[in-house]
């Protein structure tokens, strides 16, 4: 399979902050993967990168498919708590797939602000669905979602990988990824680990350091 | 009281300054939700004060000052765009302009001592002196605001629910916000003939501010706000008269007992 993203070189700083140095990887089409790492490692600025939304200041980054192709779910807590509209204002096609697919019918009538979390996470999947997305970034989507909804939700990430869509997921619920991801990428400013699950926890001490204890389903930073 | 009111609106002026004064108030209350949703609020004020400015230069040298005070409000506009972009925070950049435009002014009188009556007149507005041009103008401005709803309603819709989810995914959200900033200015100076320089904000921001508390989406959020905000002004006119007080200080009034009254009643709501 071809890289759907390949990442080379890259380095980002705000100012004279240096968030990403020398980071270099890539992702094959069709995988599901976990980026992790520690708070303010660069994980947020390394996807907005891919989205095209900052510019790195050396390195570079290749996609094998147009940036309308990326499906983007930003975190809930982006949104405004006073938006005023409806879950069906926002979608361009209420008939959309998507509406199906994630099962948010009985939704369209209702302010988003006034969903729950789980609920807000469908709508915001099924906006970026509408793009028939051949990449989905995921950022962090799961905060602030109870258990159930969040069983739910990765149910949906896997079946929308089993259809062939490649998906990035920024996380910091490390315990849920050996069942449900493929390949995890681990970072920290200039530290960049890829492999799959099983070798989690020896990423994470590079990361972290030697002294990391990863217990299933807890993170430290 | 009511005979008085009713002689009233039998004078010319008066009807003039009645569709006039709803016509704009249809503008502010269109563009304002989307404004307030996009913590932008205070750039109407920010803007007007810059627009005192350019009226002051446009009187120094002789342009008509209206005229001056759109140029500089647009400019005034995209400045404020670019620095939010350069990662310049929105409150400071239309502080800075605030400031410019009234220390252009205060300049501009201490050269040229003699028409600051007229500089005055633009700082409480009077709706009541609005001459056919003005409603011309303000008449052209609400087709036009009601054209770039049309085009780009969704695309600012979703800028306002996420910017960044605009950018990846509406191709056009680019231009809507260069054709929202430009009506934001337009709509700043006709309300300076209104309501004046100093209450122009309370035109774009309580309507709005109003309509969120009642509405139950996004559309009905738009269609109260430029509702309630044409009828308050109406209202305002009209009982300007018999009580003989300025009319741009009753209308910011009775938009600040309606927000009140819409406050509680979302209170009580909840």
């Amino acid at each position: 399979m071809s890289p759907i993203v390949n990442v080379s070189s890259l380095s980002f700083s705000y100012g004279s902050v240096k968030v990403l140095e020398n980071i270099s990887f890539s992702i094959e089409e069709r995988d599901f993967l976990a980026i992790i790492g520690p708070n303010g490692s660069g994980k947020t600025t390394l996807i907005k990168i891919l989205l095209g939304f900052l510019e790195p200041i050396s390195g570079s980054v290749m996609l094998s498919i147009p940036r309308h192709s990326i499906g983007y779910v930003p975190q809930r807590y982006a949104i405004d708590r006073n938006f005023p509209g409806t879950v069906e204002e926002i979608f361009s096609d209420s008939k959309s797939d998507a509406i199906e697919l994630t099962r948010i019918k009985d939704l369209l009538k209702k302010k988003f602000v006034n969903l729950s979390g789980g609920h807000q996470q469908r709508v915001l999947i099924a906006m970026a669905l509408q793009q028939n997305p051949k990449l989905l970034i995921l950022d962090e989507p799961t905060a602030g979602v109870d258990v159930h909804a969040q069983q739910s939700f990765y149910g949906l990430l896997t079946k929308l990988n089993s259809h062939g869509i490649t998906i990035i997921l920024v996380t910091h619920e490390v315990g849920v990824i050996p069942t449900l991801v493929k390949n995890v990428l681990c970072i920290n400013h200039n530290v960049c680990c890829l492999g799959k699950p099983e070798s989690m926890p020896e990423m994470l001490k590079q990361v972290y350091g030697p002294h990391f204890v990863h217990h299933h389903g807890e993170h430290h930073d | 009281m009511v005979s008085i009111m009713i002689d009233f609106l039998g004078y010319g002026f008066m009807q003039k300054a009645l569709l006039g004064g709803i016509v704009i108030a249809l503008c502010c209350g269109l563009i304002g939700p989307f404004l307030v949703l996009r913590r932008l609020s205070l750039l109407g004020d920010g803007l007007a004060h810059l627009a005192f400015g350019g009226i002051a230069i446009g009187l120094l040298i002789g342009i008509e000052p209206i005229i001056a005070a759109l140029i500089t409000a647009v400019l005034g506009s995209f400045f404020v765009r670019s620095l939010i972009k350069n990662n310049v925070y929105g409150e400071s950049a239309i502080a800075l302009i605030l400031s410019v435009g009234v220390g252009i002014g205060i300049v501009v009188i201490g050269i040229v001592r003699g028409f600051n009556i007229n500089l005055y007149s633009y700082l409480i507005g009077s709706v009541l002196a609005l001459s056919t041009i003005d409603i011309l103008l303000a008449i052209l401005f609400l087709v036009a605001t009601i054209t770039f709803l049309i085009f780009f309603y969704k695309d600012m819709l979703i800028t306002i629910f996420n910017d960044e989810l605009a950018r990846l995914s509406r191709k056009r959200s680019g231009l809507a916000n260069f054709f929202f900033t430009l009506l934001t200015a337009m709509a700043v100076v006709i309300s300076i003939r209104a309501v004046g320089i100093l209450l122009v904000s309370a035109l774009l921001v309580l309507p709005a501010l109003i309509a969120l508390n009642l509405s139950k989406s996004f559309r009905q959020t738009v269609i109260i706000s430029s509702l309630s905000a044409s009828i308050i002004v109406a209202l305002g006119i009209i009982i300007s008269f018999p009580l003989d007080i300025p009319p741009s200080g009753s209308i910011v009034l009775l938009l600040l007992g309606c927000f009140l009254a819409t406050q509680f009643y979302r209170k009580a709501n909840v």
